[in-house]
């Protein structure tokens, strides 16, 4: 039976890994179970400090969730914690605590049309939403996914899934050969290509490419105040207590990682952040 | 003229807004042009004598070498134009362009274009805006492409 998170909240809670789904070359879902203490309800674009026992901790955005607590975190080797992630096997155990931080406002788009940017690992943050999204009203949903060439692009299932309930699902790489029968180019670019006005914009990516896609979606029309972007820095404590993920006065582990872009986007203009 | 390309160029997302004059020129000189998925458009070192407005379908910029499969780099679609590279001073294509899909566009002649451009500054200027643009987002997106954005974390 599981029970509550314990109430320090620096200690993980151990999860079993009883899956591992390969998501690209480089890139797996590691599914986790608890094993005997569930996470708090995790709410989309939430992130979790996952612990490899012995080697280090990072914070990563959580894919998936079930009712019976199991959760999906994807990832990327970029460095020594990351890369022990990649390579857990089923039935390693990890330690995980959390969930952190502020959610995509996936009510806030009744009603209205949403468009979804995701680059890379950035749809991983994005994923529960665009299930929500779908939810909610797929057919006034825009989905625009980027990645550096088809071996890159994640989740193939969701995508054939979302595009079965109506979702507007765009694909584009930077570069490919013959075979694909997507765009080439960037995100961007085929936002520009889209051009439709947005009254909600959510986008997750390199820094680069949300800047970038932020800029084109209020070029469309969106109102600054209706676009999101989920940001990443040092999280560390993931409870605003060690200050590493400072971006100006804002706490990215407590006041983010979803944030609006018009409360970050003088901060992103500052060099060398 | 062609009333069905004069048509297409006023609907067409390079051209929309342009002057019914300038549109009426420029019509006068572009003639339907199918390609069959995976057929040519144009090869790099080719002579730059068509420009093509994309009508429907998609075409991919690509880049080949001895030494490597072909990737395609770009592609351009609907309402997009492909084939600038005239515009400077008559240089030839600096690329392959290939139909991935089966494309109609419309195939303007550039030497008959550029004489319309010595004779109207204003329909000179007009195109210089616009390919400029198309010059520039292209540029744009080349650069985010060399970052390699993808490459690193996220």
């Amino acid at each position: 039976m599981l029970v509550e998170a314990p109430a320090d909240p620096f200690t993980p809670c151990p999860h079993r890994v009883i899956d591992v789904v390969r998501e690209a070359p480089d890139v797996v879902t590691l599914v986790l179970a608890p094993l005997d203490t569930a996470l708090a309800h995790v709410e989309p674009g939430q992130f979790v400090m996952c612990w490899v026992f012995g080697v280090g901790e990072i914070p990563i955005s959580v894919s998936r969730t079930d009712d019976d607590g199991t959760i999906g975190l994807t990832v990327r080797s970029v460095g020594a914690v990351s890369n022990a992630v990649v390579t857990a096997r089923t039935g390693d155990v990890l330690g995980v605590r959390g969930p952190y931080g502020t959610a995509w406002p996936v009510m806030e788009t009744r009603g209205g049309d949403v468009l979804v940017v995701a680059g890379g690992l950035g749809l991983a943050p994005l994923r529960l939403a665009v299930d929500r999204l779908a939810d909610l009203a797929a057919a006034r949903l825009t989905v625009v996914i980027g990645a550096r060439d088809p071996s890159q692009l994640l989740f193939a299932d969701d995508v054939r899934r979302w595009r079965a309930l109506g979702v507007a699902v765009h694909e584009t790489v930077d570069a490919a050969d013959r075979r694909w029968t997507g765009s080439v180019g960037t995100a961007t670019a085929l936002m520009d290509r889209l051009g439709a006005h947005h009254g909600m914009v959510f986008v997750c990516g390199p820094e680069l490419m949300m800047t970038s896609a932020a800029a084109m979606a209020i070029a469309n029309g969106a109102n600054p105040n209706r676009v999101w972007l989920s940001l990443e820095r040092n999280m560390h404590c993931g409870i605003a207590h060690c200050g590493r993920c400072q971006l100006g006065p804002l706490l990215l582990c407590r006041d983010g990682a979803v944030v609006r872009w018009d409360r970050v986007s003088d901060e992103l203009k500052v060099r060398g952040r | 003229m062609n009333d069905d390309v004069r048509t297409a160029l006023g609907t067409h997302g390079f051209f929309i807004g342009m002057k019914p004059r300038h549109l009426d020129a420029i019509a006068t000189l572009g003639t339907w042009s199918d390609h069959p998925a995976h057929s040519w458009l144009a090869c790099a070192g080719d002579a730059p004598d068509r420009f093509h407005a994309i009508v429907s379908g998609r075409v991919g910029i690509e880049i080949t070498s001895p030494a490597s499969d072909p990737l395609i780099v770009a592609t351009v679609h609907e309402g997009e134009v492909v084939g600038w590279s005239w515009f400077i001073d008559g240089q030839p294509w600096q690329f392959d362009v290939i139909a991935l899909d089966d494309v109609r566009s419309v195939a303007i002649d550039v030497a008959r274009l550029v004489d319309a451009c010595g004779d109207d500054e204003e329909l000179r200027h007009e195109l210089s805006s616009r390919l400029l643009r198309v010059v520039a987002s292209r540029l744009k997106a080349t650069r985010l492409q060399l970052m390699d954005v993808y490459g690193h974390a996220r």
